[in-house]
């Protein structure tokens, strides 16, 4: 056996602890490594996925849900209806800031019990400017205050949606009922729809959703409420598994005061078309072009 | 078969000569790779617990990632730029 030289047996010392060293810092990654599945890494976009697939995607999300969050859910694939194009109407001189939509729409869409996160933002506006910029989203105080009036505002559902233009992987597409829907298992994350959107309607999952397995909505659609992994965007999707089998969004059923209306815009016997033909209603940001399906009106 | 062989032999030579050095390049070289470590922890940790753990938010959700980057870019293009008369021009 020959001799180990001192130089020698440093050397081996100073391998071994570069190699536990770095061991150590690639362990995090090591645990990531082990809770990727094949299949969902080979999953294609959802408009490229046939029946099937479409079944076996959903059988393996709902394995998925029962294992991390320990509830049977009941995942469909709601398709967008033929005849059928959503538009959404808020009365503003009946808000009253109450903010039960956004506490709606955070149960009924799985959303993150930490975060306390909703899709819908309700402003705070003073009395005589529409200025979105000064409207104040956090306020805390009782409500209605008497030298302000509410607005909410979640997705607009746009006709030139900037957020489907600036997706570099074209995970998020506007649909034929005119929903924007997102592929939360094609989205990469980048946020670049977020920074697009000019009603700051995008929210993304900074982390695992944290939600308990008893207030968990079970009747979810893979395009809407499912629970998102992390790293993916959401937003508003008109709750598109009720609206799409002929129910109302969630916000909308909340409201206290009535102040919201929802339809379809083609059939000239709905509500919303009643508000647009009788009511003088705008649209938020309308100089930029992005052409909202969501209408805003004050009673007289 | 000669080229492949002699390239082989350029990577390993590269190889052995990036460890040769006094103690002043070894500390320095040790200091880097503690550094890079300890990024490469920070990375694995973002990974698994989600990009919350950059503190960032729904209203600043770029913040200083994506502002390095366009900086970067930048940089880079400035910098291909005074170089390349050197490498042009000798």
């Amino acid at each position: 056996m020959s001799k180990i030289t001192r130089r020698g047996a440093m050397q081996i010392a100073g391998a071994t602890l570069g190699a536990a060293a770095f061991a150590k810092a690639a362990a995090p990654l090591a645990k990531f490594a082990g809770n990727l599945s094949m299949d969902d890494f080979l999953q294609q976009h959802y408009r490229e996925l046939s029946d099937e697939d479409m079944k076996k995607v959903l059988a393996r999300l709902t394995a998925e849900s029962k294992s991390e969050y320990g509830v049977d859910v009941n995942m469909v694939d709601a398709r967008p209806q033929k005849g059928v194009q959503f538009g959404y109407a808020l009365n503003l001189s009946v808000c009253n800031g109450c903010r039960k939509c956004a506490e709606a729409c955070h149960i009924e869409n799985n959303h993150d019990r930490d975060t306390n996160n909703s899709y819908i933002r309700v402003l705070e506006m003073k009395k005589g400017s529409l200025d979105m910029e000064h409207g104040n989203a956090h306020y805390q105080h009782e409500t209605p205050q008497d030298d302000s009036y509410y607005m909410p505002v979640q997705c607009q559902q746009c006709d030139n949606p900037p957020c489907v233009d600036v997706c570099p992987v074209k995970a998020t597409w506007k649909q034929s009922d005119g929903i924007v829907v997102v592929d939360y298992n094609w989205c990469i994350g980048c946020r670049y729809c977020e920074a697009a959107c000019p009603y700051h309607a995008r929210r993304f999952n900074w982390k695992k959703p944290n939600v308990p397995a008893s207030e968990i909505n079970p009747n979810q659609s893979y395009l809407s409420n499912r629970i998102r992994p992390k790293g993916v965007m959401e937003k508003c999707t008109f709750c598109l598994h009720r609206t799409r089998v002929g129910k109302l969004p969630a916000c909308l059923e909340a409201c206290p005061t009535g102040a919201r209306v929802f339809g379809n815009l083609l059939d000239p016997k709905s509500d919303i078309r009643w508000v647009l033909e009788n009511k003088r209603v705008f649209v938020l940001k309308e100089e930029l072009g992005t052409k909202p399906r969501f209408f805003y009106f004050f009673d007289a | 078969m000669s080229n492949q062989k002699t390239y082989l032999g350029f990577l390993w030579s590269c190889l052995r000569i990036s460890f040769v050095g006094g103690t002043r390049f070894y500390a320095w070289m040790f200091l880097l790779t503690a550094i890079g470590l300890v990024g490469l922890d920070a990375y694995g940790t973002q990974l698994n617990e989600g990009m919350v753990v950059t503190n960032m938010s729904d209203r600043v959700s770029w913040g200083l990632y994506i502002a390095n980057f366009t900086f970067g870019v930048g940089l880079a293009a400035g910098a291909v730029l005074m170089v390349i008369p050197a490498y042009l021009y000798g």
